[in-house]
């Protein structure tokens, strides 16, 4: 069973019963540098285990992005 | 300015290579020059692996050899690329006196394994634009294939 999700504009089906922080993992995307939107609101790091993603879902996954040019 | 200008817009495979509107192309070299003498950096939009939107952002690090993007501005440009029915493709800066390959800073900080990282290297008279993907520290180019637009219409995204 599955749901369908709206991962950064990109529909995406996930496991029915996947939460936020297993989402981020299956991404290999780390929960410290990033933050994760559901439906337009901040969902505390704390809370990424503990949120299941729902079918129709609209999760913004905000990564970090820095970085520079070698002297 | 390097990449081959030919092929058609929206057979790529997706990451391996990007496909860039030369308007879109010349747009992104011209906000680099624009940023200078601090990098410039910005969201690199489309669908698959078509560019059809740039978004550029505040470098929060204000510098010539380090950028940062303001997250509150990337958030809403997310918002934005997703009510223009595009796809964030990842994300672009540059290199105002060094060659367009990613940096050692560039990789250590490079958290998201499935954005392209576009570097606009201003180093030259002649810009050079280069793609790469970056996963734990593994760096693999992304040709660049400049072609027409497919959809004129999203390729300009707004003028700052």
């Amino acid at each position: 069973m599955a749901v369908n999700v709206t991962i950064n504009g990109r529909r995406e089906e996930a496991e029915a019963g996947s939460t936020l922080a297993s989402i981020l993992e299956e991404k290999r995307v780390r929960p410290e540098v990033c933050a994760v939107y559901l439906n337009r609101v901040r969902v505390d790091r704390d809370a990424l285990s503990a949120t299941v993603a729902e079918d129709g879902d609209k999760v913004e996954i905000l990564i970090q992005f820095a970085g520079g040019s070698d002297a | 300015m390097s990449g081959d200008r030919s092929g058609a817009p929206g057979s790529y495979p997706y990451r391996g290579t990007l496909g860039v509107p030369p308007e879109l192309l010349d747009r992104l070299v011209a906000l680099c020059r624009d940023g200078l003498p601090n990098e410039a950096c910005g969201l690199v939009a489309g669908r698959g692996s078509e560019v059809l939107a740039l978004y550029p952002l505040t470098n929060l690090a204000q510098s010539a050899e380090r950028y940062g993007l303001d997250p509150l501005e990337q958030l809403d440009a997310y918002y934005e690329i997703v009510e223009a029915d595009l796809e964030p493709i990842g994300v672009y800066h540059s290199h105002p006196a060094t060659p367009a390959r990613p940096s050692a800073a560039d990789i250590a900080e490079a958290y998201d394994p499935e954005a392209a990282y576009v570097i606009v290297s201003l180093a030259e008279r002649e810009p050079t634009v280069r793609a790469f993907s970056i996963r734990e520290g593994g760096v693999s180019e992304l040709t660049l294939v400049i072609h027409p637009a497919a959809d004129a219409a999203t390729n300009e995204r707004k003028d700052g």
